[in-house]
């Protein structure tokens, strides 16, 4: 078997994903990037002698970084060196998305170039002549529909032939007057030991790719001064920043090339959807779809909340159905089923106890979880591949910008409300620094789908549930706008933020196609099961032993004398002032702690530690008052990230000071909040 | 608003349906890279789908539809074409 490693890449839009997702057919596994800890999606093809490595990588313009997720684009080409490289060039946009290819091109010809789309662009009247574009490049050219499966054979056959036929060389493009400079410094940086990719070097240093820079300065400070004198000259002499005049001539090529193998019948042109801009209804409309999306995604998952309208109307009937058949409580009594059958086989004792509540218990709160997140997954995907959902960060940049956001913080924010972690994760998209640390800091305060169950739960032991619930959502909103932009502003004083930035190509809209958007829902979920997975059943075992064990360290069922119980004892005073008292409110904490362990751990807890059947019946065995569950309930919302969030807040910051950061702030927040709700609940109350 | 053909103005102010050719990019150079590998080159021809003042814009360059924030179009030089 010979490996063959492949890296896939393209702009923004060229049916990126979609190409991967065919020819990988979901066989992705999930490893980091090299000397990172942030994941990556490789797919494996087994075709004849060979074993294809396909690396996905995050749509970018051109080989110059502008966000985070580019830089780990354009850091893989150039420093990983793959064996071939797939770029893909969209047939609706030929000219425009044949700029990234030239520019990778300009390195190694070690390229096959992919044409998306070629079904859709025979009905828009564009004819490309694949021979003569393949003569242009000098590399070997497939036309592919991803959708259709037509190509994909292909692809894969001219991978292994530009593998095994070992092309050397790099295309050469005319800079016209800027030739002279870019040759001087390729001879430069020649003699200083970079014979290696020296031409595309050259024209790097022009373009003011900062990588680059950093890369000779920390090589040679020497050459790095030269080749900086070489840039000012030119600035000088030809009075144009060079990096206009490289891009001008790189996008000529283009032209040249488009000029020579495209044909375009005029089509009429689609008019552009102005209501997405309009100044009033687009933020109403963004907000009003991203609002019904939501509510149904948590209809299905929890009946909440269409089941309180229902039963405000009178018809607590079809409410219960609704609740009943909700997949999370499906979800529950397959789990419940298949403990009591391991009970009856096994007996009652300490080892099924383990089984049980340690090894099902956590097994089963990522089964649970899996189809809630899946399901918002699946929403945010059909919004995503039908072109809506960056129309609708239009509408949403209009009212996000007034607290320091732009619109590229819906994304990040709406995942979060499935699962925080990949919503942690898909900032790395949003091209301000500033704003990704103020979003990564505070998306934690985003509820997400294990909140919402705990929150639900603890919504039945109230009279006024679904007011509770509200609550704590409505809270969670002006916790994450207010410090947002009380940290906008101090950013501003500090003179890091210059202003909030939008720029959003928009795609296509089209009617969203189902196998991508369970492609979506597949990469965004993966995140879940495998980051949060391994920590929430991690959590679950240790969670049990803390509660199973006694401070002489011995096995027992009595968690009341646990060495967790002992630990929590010390520590209730503090909740005394959110009055939550008395000689079971250690319960309490205990279940907290579990919490920040994993959320819903927490109904467990209180259930397992109590003996009670439901959560009301076990507040009332703590004796914990109604409006006390409803500061608990806004406490839970706002206090602590889970633990796997907290590792994802470390691994894409790498700073420990920020992940304890956000830690403190939320305890201080959560903390605050509750007072204040206990403090109204009480004087409302009363 | 700059009706004028042959107006050098900012982007902002090139009023909607109206077509503009870029002139110079006014930005600090991260931006810059980006909306030059976006296709945004001085001499391109930018059509300015959607501007109502204030807030955000929609341009398209070559065949690509654009939405950018008010600040970054103030930084655009550009000439208005018809």
């Amino acid at each position: 078997m010979k490996k063959i490693r492949v890296a896939v890449i393209g702009q923004p839009n060229v049916g990126k994903s979609t190409l991967f997702n065919a020819l990988t057919k979901g066989h992705v596994i999930v490893t980091n990037w090299p000397g990172t800890t942030v994941s990556k999606n490789e797919g494996i093809i087994k075709y004849g002698n060979y074993e294809i490595h396909l690396v996905d990588l995050p749509g970018i313009y051109g080989l110059t970084a502008f966000t985070l997720e580019e830089k780990i684009s354009r850091n893989f080409i150039v420093e990983e060196n793959p064996d071939v490289i797939v770029v893909l060039i969209d047939s609706l946009t030929l000219i425009r998305t044949l700029y990234l290819a030239l520019d990778i091109l300009e390195r190694t010809k070690r390229v096959v170039i992919g044409v998306t789309k070629v079904d859709e662009a025979h009905s828009r009247g564009i004819h490309i002549n694949f021979e003569i574009l393949e003569k242009a490049l000098g590399v070997p050219v497939v036309s592919i529909s991803a959708i259709k499966g037509i190509g994909l054979e292909e692809l894969i056959k001219k991978i292994i032939s530009a593998y095994e036929s070992n092309i050397k060389g790099y295309l050469n493009i005319d800079y016209g007057e800027l030739n002279t400079y870019i040759e001087a410094s390729e001879a430069l940086l020649r003699q200083n030991g970079f014979e290696d990719s020296s031409r595309w070097l050259a024209v790097k240093i022009f373009e003011g790719d900062p990588e680059t820079l950093i890369m000779i300065k920390s090589k040679s400070e020497d050459l790095y001064k030269a080749l900086m004198e070489l840039r000012e000259e030119a600035l000088r002499i030809l009075r144009t920043d060079p990096a206009v005049i490289v891009s001008r001539s790189r996008f000529k090529y283009a032209e040249d090339i488009g000029k020579s193998c495209l044909i375009q019948i005029a089509v009429k042109k689609k008019k552009v959807s102005k209501i997405f801009y309009h100044p009033v209804f687009a933020p109403i409309i963004s907000i009003v779809i991203i609002l019904v999306m939501f509510m149904a995604a948590f209809t299905v998952n929890t009946g909440f909340p269409i089941t309180y309208v229902l039963k405000y109307l009178g018809l607590s009937g079809v409410s219960h159905i609704i609740e009943e058949y909700s997949i999370s409580s499906l979800m529950e009594k397959f789990i419940e089923h298949i403990a009591n059958i391991l009970e009856s086989i096994l007996g009652k004792k300490a080892i099924t106890l383990f089984i049980v509540d340690a090894v099902l218990g956590g097994l089963g709160a990522i089964l649970l979880f899996l189809p809630l997140i899946m399901i918002v997954m699946a929403i945010l995907g059909a919004l995503e591949d039908s072109g809506i959902l960056t129309r609708l960060a239009i509408g949403v940049h209009m009212l996000f910008e007034k607290v320091g956001f732009s619109g590229h913080a819906l994304f990040p924010l709406s995942i979060s409300l499935g699962c925080n972690v990949p919503g942690i994760l898909v900032t790395r998209a949003v091209p301000s620094s500033t704003e990704r640390v103020r979003l990564i800091m505070l998306l934690p305060f985003i509820p997400c789908q294990a909140r919402l169950v705990v929150l639900l739960a603890l919504a039945t032991a109230v009279k006024e549930g679904f007011l509770v619930l509200a609550l704590s959502y409505i809270v969670a909103f002006i916790v994450f706008f207010a410090l947002g932009y009380a940290l906008y502003l101090w950013s501003l004083k500090r003179g890091e933020v210059v202003e909030i930035r939008l720029l959003l190509e928009q795609p296509p809209l089209h009617r969203p196609i189902p196998r991508v958007v369970w492609w979506y829902t597949w990469w965004h979920t993966k995140h879940f099961l495998v980051k949060a997975g391994t920590i929430i059943f991690m959590a679950n075992l240790l969670f049990w032993l803390l509660t199973h064990v006694s401070p002489s360290l011995s096995l027992i069922d009595t968690p009341s004398e646990s060495l967790g119980a002992l630990f929590s004892k010390n520590l209730t005073p503090i909740l005394t002032p959110l009055g939550i008292v008395g000689e079971n409110a250690w319960i309490i904490v205990l279940a907290l702690i579990a919490g920040f362990l994993a959320k819903e751990i927490f109904i467990t807890t209180l259930l397992i530690v109590t003996g009670a059947e439901s959560i009301r019946e076990a507040f009332i065995t703590i004796g914990i008052s109604e409006h006390s569950i409803i500061t608990l309930a806004i406490f839970i919302t706002l206090y602590v990230p889970c633990l796997a969030t907290i590792a994802t807040i470390y691994s894409e910051t790498r700073s420990y000071k920020l992940t304890v950061g956000v830690v403190v702030i939320m305890l201080i927040v959560a903390y605050t909040s509750a007072l204040l709700t206990n403090i109204l609940t009480s004087i409302l109350t009363r | 608003m700059g009706e004028k053909e042959g107006l050098i103005t900012t982007l902002d102010k090139v009023s909607e349906g109206k077509t503009a050719t870029l002139i110079s990019l006014e930005v600090g150079h991260g931006l810059l890279s980006r909306l030059l590998n976006m296709g945004l080159i001085p001499g391109i021809k930018i059509n300015v789908l959607v501007n109502r003042g204030k807030g955000l814009l929609v341009i398209r360059v070559q065949d690509a539809e654009i939405s950018i924030s008010r600040g970054i179009a103030q930084k655009l030089i550009v000439k208005v074409e018809s």
